[in-house]
């Protein structure tokens, strides 16, 4: 009777460091996907609202303190960065005003387009869901080829793929 | 005296055998070393970057070997894992060191799944071990192949057109590793001098970690009960060891290190051929073994850092050197090749040879005393 208990007892235990090994590895693989998750950012220094708010000539932005763009009026570069909470900076070159932002990314989205022009104006949102062209899920046969380059509210087209 | 001369002779032969691999190897590469025109700088950095990118691969052939199951050919199945766990997550782009440690935990349940189908297999297959593995790889490979080339993208959503094939499912051949390329080498790169050696400190913790893990499970009682497995299953049954069970085991963590193996691999590699990236992993992991002076029965940690650093010296220098004597680096291509085969068929004819030769000496033993044994046939 005892022998059986003591058999039934180490069975549980075995059963339950498996389970917390499970859990362990299922958790682990959670945290690696959220802090190593990549998105691309597109540093935008373009007019935006029609005019409304005009693009700076002249800044220098850092994403998470990597190596900072010099951007002019008119111009987009790109930052890859892992993880979905960063710190941009902003630094104006003839004044030399600076400023400084905590943006967060949604999970799932690949590629984001941050408007420095409104983060510098304080206006949200700052930052929007970029489809690029090569990436745009097919649409339906009607859809019409309206869009020869894709902005954030574009109708993504039915493109075929170039690479092979 | 001339028996004292016929015992040296032989013993000199007797060494000249246990060693033909490592001195073939070293003469070759002494051969061609001048011939290829490379700086010593070059080579170093080469033979650096190489021990990291391909030693994990090569001890996780170790406990296998001291299972008494040979050269696990089957390892190709801890890689395909690993292949299937970097395709999942290039397509979720996860970057960096992250993007390894989730590709190496999605690969552990498979590896795990593979390693206890590849282990029951093995055990119905006792004695033909190597050739048993090597099929079963390609018997897996087919499942692969069907796995990636149709159901991915089909059944198994593949978000990412980078990977995708133009036709909706199934994954390109080639795939850039970009997000993870040398994640781990440079976690940590120590630069070493003026003219500065590059030293991936991260990837030699991580295989030095393996290291000690290897040498702390021969000391546990899971270690010696595959080491006398290993030395006799008959033996090992009678004194109540689970042989079976202890096989398999060796097999899944052998897996489960190819898994992880094939990462860092690709990692270095920086890019990934989806449907044969694995199809040479064992071959080059167990050509380095046997040039490290492995047989089929005995390995020890020195056999793999040795055969990873001859096999690949070779590897380097002789291109270059096929190329400066015969003007076409082709020549140094296939010269890689046929080493790489050759080494293996080499070291198990040797193999074989030294069962016979040493079963010969004990009927010898028995016939005609001690005496007959200790001078040893000439086989």
């Amino acid at each position: 009777m005892n022998g059986n208990k003591s058999k039934m007892s180490e069975k549980l235990g075995r059963l339950l460091v498996r389970s917390l090994l499970v859990l362990a590895l299922i958790g682990v693989l959670v945290l690696s996907f959220l802090a190593g998750k990549g998105h691309t950012i597109l540093v935008d220094n373009k007019d935006v609202s029609g005019g409304s708010i005009s693009a700076i000539d002249g800044i220098l932005v850092s994403v998470d303190g990597k190596e900072e763009l010099e951007l002019y009026s008119g111009d987009r570069d790109m930052q890859k960065v892992k993880g979905q909470s960063h710190v941009v900076k902003v630094e104006i070159i003839n004044d030399g005003t600076k400023f400084e932002k905590r943006i967060a990314l949604p999970l799932m989205t690949e590629m984001m387009l941050l408007s420095i022009p409104k983060l510098v104006a304080g206006i949200e949102p700052c930052i929007e869901t970029f489809v690029p062209l090569d990436v745009a899920p097919p649409a339906d046969e009607s859809v019409g080829n309206t869009n020869s380059f894709t902005s954030p509210d574009a109708v993504p087209e039915a493109m075929p793929l170039s690479i092979q | 005296m001339t028996g004292i001369k016929t015992k040296g002779t032989q013993s000199i032969g007797r060494f000249f055998l246990d060693n033909a691999v490592i001195i073939i190897f070293l003469t070759l590469t002494v051969a061609a070393t001048p011939f290829s025109g490379l700086s010593i700088h070059y080579i170093v950095q080469e033979m650096i970057t190489r021990i990291g990118r391909n030693s994990f691969l090569v001890l996780a052939l170790l406990l296998p070997i001291f299972a008494g199951m040979g050269l696990n050919f089957g390892m190709t199945l801890g890689a395909m894992s690993g292949q299937i766990g970097l395709i999942l997550a290039i397509n979720w782009n996860i970057c960096g060191v992250e993007g390894l440690i989730f590709a190496a935990l999605l690969g552990t349940p498979i590896s795990i799944l593979m390693g206890w189908i590849c282990g029951t297999v093995l055990n119905k297959a006792k004695g033909r071990e190597m050739v048993t593995g090597y099929i079963l790889a390609f018997f897996i490979n087919g499942i692969y192949q069907l796995l990636v080339l149709y159901m991915m993208g089909a059944i198994i959503p593949i978000s990412s057109p980078a990977i995708l094939l133009s036709r909706g499912y199934g994954i390109r051949n080639t795939l850039n590793l970009e997000g993870v390329r040398q994640s781990l080498d440079n976690l940590f790169m120590l630069k070493v001098g003026a003219n500065p050696y590059l030293l991936p400190i991260a990837t030699f913790i991580v295989i030095a970690v393996l290291c000690i893990f290897i040498e702390w499970f021969k000391r546990t009682k899971l270690g010696q009960d595959m080491r006398a497995v290993g030395n006799d299953m008959a033996v090992a049954e009678a004194s109540g060891i689970p042989v079976d069970r202890t096989r398999i085991l060796a097999i899944i963590i052998s897996t489960v290190l190819a898994c992880f193996g094939q990462i860092i691999f690709l990692q270095n590699m920086g890019n990934m051929a989806t449907y044969n990236a694995h199809d040479q992993t064992s071959f080059f992991a167990i050509a380095a073994i046997l040039v490290g002076g492995a047989s089929v029965k005995k390995a020890a940690l020195p056999n793999v850092f040795i055969g990873v650093i001859l096999l690949h010296l070779l590897f380097v220098v002789a291109p270059r050197a096929g190329q400066n004597l015969f003007g076409s680096a082709m020549i140094g291509e296939y010269f890689r090749q046929f080493i790489g085969y050759g080494v293996i068929a080499l070291s198990l004819v040797l193999y074989a040879w030294r069962a016979r030769a040493d079963a010969h000496r004990a009927r010898e033993g028995l016939r005609g005393g001690a005496a007959a044994a200790e001078t040893g046939s000439p086989i």
